[in-house]
Order: structure tokens, then C-alpha cells, then sequence
């Protein structure tokens, strides 16, 4: 007998009435292709239309004082993770640590990244150390420090493998054998172990570069950020059109595997709940029975599986790009993997938040209130009066979640959708030969959309 | 050129209708109709065995069986007690166990202690929808997932 359940969830999610959203997203989906294919007949995203805006603004938010101060609360922010993760309760919905790493920053940037532009950039704990650290070095030796040169060919690589990682601990390290979740102490010990990681491979390859390429939170967020109409460029903040910050996103290494490790990871927690749990389960049991204890076998099969299903999202993926190599004219299939690879970002960003938007409204209600007051979860401190607040499950109607799901993945596809229609148009001139290849794309689409659906489906069932 | 965009719009259009059309076709019946609560999986098969029994032989139908849930050597017998039930229900399920133990139910956060050897009844009204655990709150194993629908 295994717990099912995530590390916070109290509330699970009720399944949505398959039958209407599956029409409803079939619908737009249609309209959306054919709609593009008829209206939208030139690239619009691939030239530069960044422009500078609200200097003055720019000027404040961008300033030296302020960096220096989004550093601080962010070192803080991380002691307070380490602090309570240590010191604190350890029932993980009780505790500042859990909460806060896996709900409000895990699940918080990629929506406040897609809206407002690369903010992580800003509040990033580590960057802030690293940067740190650099200024002492200058002011010490009187010269830059020296870096390894970084070698291109990993890219988003780190980064990818950090992805994985990071969900592997929260999903199924943290929900092995009888314990139902992670508990805070091996947070602020895998915080420890990141932040040591982070600032060795800081130390080799410089701040930036790292934060650029390895940093998995950094890389990640920023990869959401480039959905947004808002970015900094050389000190400025400036404004864009909608999405036209993805489309050179992939040329660098990794950066594929890292889109589709986003998608996967999220499809795997969606599917253990519900499509896949019968085979984890067995798969648990032929595990147990050849020999292995429970939690080893728990955790084997899980990972097998997240593995599997990491495997079956590139496989969609590259079934349409293979498909496309057959229109006449097509750049290569390696050429054409890393041409359409940031179409999948809106789809990540789409599932992250019909999975896990719920979870992350009610979690809040924790976060701004008892886990503020009391982040150590020991009943000792108040500091703002909400001590004993809870969550109000009922301040959101089942249905209002289901819109909120649907929407979701019917804008994160259509997004999808209208960014390989883009990038179709750059490479092949005539509209008809773009659109032939994007009914490949339509084919990648709509099997995220059903399999995103089927998903939220039988969830929990 | 005009005539091939006149043709997708045309296209498009047709795919429409159709897609609407079975939509409106395949779409099922609601029969919303509300039995109460429905328990499945735990005790409950045995249960019903033995009223089926009782009324063979005449005895007087009793009335409605509370599903209970047997916990032995830690676990829940037979698997995890399910309850279906609609948002304003009345719920109510027993809890015996052969542990000291605390039943917690998640969400609505229902505590209750059971001693080794006795019986607990928790009663209450479910007033929030969507899908809860009830667990073993000392060793985390949970014992009853109910999913209350809107």
C-alpha cells in the first residue's frame, strides 16, 4: 500500500467534464490554424522591435540602490528557507521552507516571469552572492577574476538536469515509502548543497555566464520571461511585441531538452494521480517483489516512469518536426528540432498553470498568513497576527478552476500555434508551403492539448 | 492567391460546423440525480454481503449501514475506503483500529483520537467540493479519499 498525494495538497483538484473541454479546445484550435493561415500572412516576430520605456522609472528600479536592495531581501529570504527548514516543524504544510521554495517561488515566477519580463533576475539569491563575492575579489586583488571559458556545446544543459532534479526531489524522493512529503529539513539541506553547487560553478565560470546557462531557477524563469512584452537591455527597460522575445530562445544547446523536461515533468505529477497510477503501482510491486525495499522500489518506478514520460513529450515533439522535413524546401531535422523549439514554451507555461493553479491559489493563503506569522510552524511567534489563519476552500468554485484550467491550455496552444505559424512563414516564403508544414504543428498541438486535458480528466481518479 | 485564402476561410469554416455538430451529438445526458453519499472499496463489499445475508433470512432491514474502515497492523483492510458524495451531504464513516492513532481529515481539517482496539465515528458536513484524504495522521497512511462534487 503506497500514498498517493503531493508533498501539500489538501485539497485535490475535481476532474473537469472531459467532453465539453475537449470540444471547446478542438473548436479553437481549428479556428485558430485556419484563421492564421488566412489572416496572418508575413513573419511578425523575427525582426528587433525592442524600444526603451518610462526612463525615469527604469532609472529607479534599475539602480544601483535598487539592486543592492532586491540582493539583500533575496539573501534574506533564502536564510529565512534555511532557518526554518532547520529549526522548524517538520509537517511540511506547516513550515515556511516547503511552501515557499515549491509553491510560491517554484510555481510564482514562471506566471510573474511571463507577465512582467525576467524579475528572478532581480531577486535571484544567488546572483546577489556571486556578485558579491566579485566585488570583494576586485577590491582585494585589484584586477577581474579569471574564469574558465564555458563550453558552448553544453548550453541548457545544466540547467535541464537541474529541472528534473529539482521535481524529482519534490515529487518523488519527497513522497517515497510511508512519509506522505518532503520534509523541511531536506530542503534547507538541498538548499545548502545548491547553494555551495552554485557558487563553485560561479567561482569556475563567472556570475553571469552561470546564471545565463546553469542556474536552473534562473534559466527556467528566464526562458518564461521571454513570453513577455517587457525586457531590460543593457540597463533599460523596454517593451516588445507579445511572444517576439521567444523566437531566437533555442538556438543555444539544451535548450529543447530544457523546454521539454518543463512539459514532462508536469505531465508525469499529472499522470502518477491519475492515468499512469495503476502502472506506477504495479510497477512498484514487480520492483518489491524482485527484491528491493519498499521506498527503494517506490522511487525506482516512479523514476522510471518520469523518465518514460519525459521520453514520450520529446517523442510528439519530434514526430511533428519529422513529419515537416517532408515539405519540400525544409531545412534538416536537427535544424528544424531547434527552429520550433521555442513553440513549446506558452505549452510548459500552460500546463504549469492548469496543474498546479489551484494548489498555488490556496497555498498562498498559507503563505501570507500563518506561515508568515509563524514560518517556523512551532506556535511561538505571531510577527503579523495571522497565526491562525487557514485556508478558505471554499473561496473558489470548482468551476471557476476548470475555466481557469481551460483557458489556459486553450491560450498557451493557440500561442503555441501562432509562433510556429511565425517561424513557418520566416522559412518558407510562399504561405503555402509555410501552412502545409504547419499541419504538422497542428498535430503537435492539439496532442499536448488532448493529452493536457486527459490529464486534468482523470486526475485523482 | 485570393482564391486560396477564400478556399481556407471555406475550409475552415466547414471543419467548424462539423466540429459543433458533434458536439452537439455526443454530448451526454445530465442525470444529476442525487442518491446521497455512495461508499465503495474498504469494508464495505463484506458489509453489503452481510445485510444481502440478513435479509435472506428475514431478519428486519436495518438501517443504513455506516461504512467502516478496519485498520489492522497500521493499514486500512481491503484497501482505501471511497466515498462519492455532493457538496451539502451529510457524511459519516467509522474508524476502527488496532493502534492508537489520530484520524485527520485534510481540507476540512477534522481531527479525531482513537484509542487500540475502539471505534470512532466522524460526522460531518460536506461543504467544500473537490477531492480530500483522510489519513492515519502519526504514519501518514491514508485510510478513506472522499471526492465531494459540486
Amino acid at each position: 500500500m503506497i500514498p498517493f498525494a503531493h508533498a501539500l495538497a489538501s485539497k485535490g483538484d475535481l476532474p473537469i467534464p472531459a467532453w465539453l473541454f475537449a470540444w471547446g479546445a478542438a473548436i479553437v484550435l481549428v479556428v485558430s490554424f485556419f484563421g492564421l493561415a488566412a489572416a496572418w500572412r508575413k513573419p511578425k516576430f523575427e525582426g528587433d522591435e525592442w524600444r526603451p520605456i518610462a526612463p525615469r522609472f527604469s532609472a529607479v528600479l534599475l539602480s544601483r540602490a535598487a539592486q543592492f536592495l532586491f540582493g539583500l531581501v533575496s539573501v534574506f529570504l533564502l536564510g529565512v528557507v534555511l532557518y526554518a527548514g532547520f529549526e522548524g516543524t517538520s509537517a511540511p504544510d506547516r513550515n515556511f521552507a516547503l511552501v515557499f521554495v515549491f509553491v510560491t517561488v517554484w510555481l510564482g515566477f514562471p506566471v510573474a516571469s511571463a507577465l512582467l519580463g525576467d524579475v528572478f533576475r532581480a531577486v535571484n539569491p544567488w546572483r546577489a552572492l556571486g556578485r558579491a563575492g566579485g566585488w570583494i575579489y576586485q577590491t582585494i586583488a585589484r584586477q577581474d577574476p579569471v574564469h574558465l571559458t564555458y563550453p558552448e556545446r553544453l548550453g541548457r544543459w545544466p540547467a535541464a538536469v537541474g529541472l528534473v532534479a529539482f521535481v524529482w526531489l519534490e515529487i518523488i524522493y519527497g513522497s517515497a515509502g510511508t512519509s506522505i512529503s518532503l520534509s523541511p529539513q531536506v530542503v534547507a539541506e538541498a538548499s545548502v548543497f545548491y547553494t555551495a553547487y552554485t557558487l563553485v560553478m560561479m567561482i569556475l565560470f563567472g556570475t553571469e555566464t552561470w546564471i545565463k546557462r546553469g542556474e536552473f531557477l534562473s534559466v527556467y524563469f528566464n526562458m518564461f520571461s521571454t513570453l513577455a512584452a517587457l525586457e531590460v537591455r543593457d540597463g533599460k527597460l523596454g517593451r516588445r511585441p507579445l511572444l517576439s522575445g521567444t523566437t531566437g530562445w533555442a538556438n543555444v544547446p539544451g535548450s529543447v531538452a530544457l523546454v521539454i523536461s518543463a512539459i514532462g515533468v508536469t505531465t508525469f505529477d499529472g499522470a502518477q494521480e491519475g492515468a499512469l497510477k495503476s502502472v506506477v503501482e504495479s510497477l512498484q510491486d514487480f520492483l518489491h517483489d524482485s527484491g528491493l525495499g519498499i521506498t527503494a522500489a517506490v522511487r525506482g518506478a516512479d523514476t522510471i516512469i518520469m523518465l518514460l514520460v519525459l521520453a514520450g513529450v520529446a517523442a510528439i515533439y519530434f514526430a511533428g518536426i519529422w513529419g515537416m522535413r517532408g515539405v519540400k524546401q525544409a531545412p534538416s531535422f536537427p535544424e528544424l528540432r531547434r527552429l520550433f523549439g521555442h513553440t513549446l514554451i506558452p505549452i510548459a507555461l500552460a500546463y504549469l498553470v492548469a496543474h498546479y493553479f489551484s494548489l498555488f491559489y490556496f497555498q498562498e493563503q498559507a503563505q501570507f498568513t500563518f506561515l508568515l506569522s509563524d514560518p517556523l510552524g512551532t506556535g511561538t511567534t505571531d510577527l503579523f497576527g495571522t497565526a491562525d489563519h487557514g485556508i478558505d476552500y471554499n473561496s473558489m468554485s470548482t468551476s471557476l478552476i476548470w475555466y481557469i484550467q481551460l483557458g489556459a491550455l486553450l491560450a498557451g496552444h493557440v500561442s503555441g500555434l501562432v509562433l510556429a505559424h511565425d517561424k513557418a512563414l520566416s522559412i518558407w516564403s510562399d504561405i503555402r508551403v509555410a501552412t502545409r508544414a504547419q499541419y504538422w504543428m497542428l498535430v503537435v498541438m492539439v496532442g499536448f492539448t488532448c493529452l493536457g486535458l486527459a490529464l486534468l480528466s482523470i486526475a485523482n481518479q | 492567391m485570393t482564391s486560396s485564402r477564400t478556399r481556407l476561410i471555406v475550409a475552415g469554416a466547414i471543419t467548424l460546423i462539423v466540429v459543433v455538430a458533434l458536439f452537439v451529438i455526443l454530448k451526454p445526458d445530465d442525470n444529476d440525480d442525487d442518491n446521497g453519499p455512495t461508499a465503495s472499496g474498504g469494508e464495505v463489499a463484506r458489509q453489503t454481503e452481510e445485510a444481502e445475508k440478513d435479509k435472506a433470512a428475514g431478519k428486519p432491514a436495518p438501517k443504513p449501514v455506516i461504512p467502516t474502515v478496519v485498520v489492522k497492523d497500521g493499514e486500512p483492510r481491503g484497501g482505501i475506503l471511497k466515498i462519492d458524495a455532493t457538496k451539502g451531504d451529510q457524511i459519516a464513516f467509522k474508524v476502527r483500529s488496532d493502534v492508537d492513532e489520530e484520524i485527520h481529515v485534510h481540507g476540512y481539517d477534522i481531527s479525531k483520537d482513537i484509542s487500540a482496539g475502539e471505534s470512532a465515528t466522524i460526522k460531518f458536513k460536506a461543504d467544500i467540493d473537490g477531492i480530500f484524504e483522510v489519513e492515519l495522521e502519526n504514519s501518514a497512511i491514508p485510510i478513506v479519499e472522499l471526492q465531494i462534487n459540486p
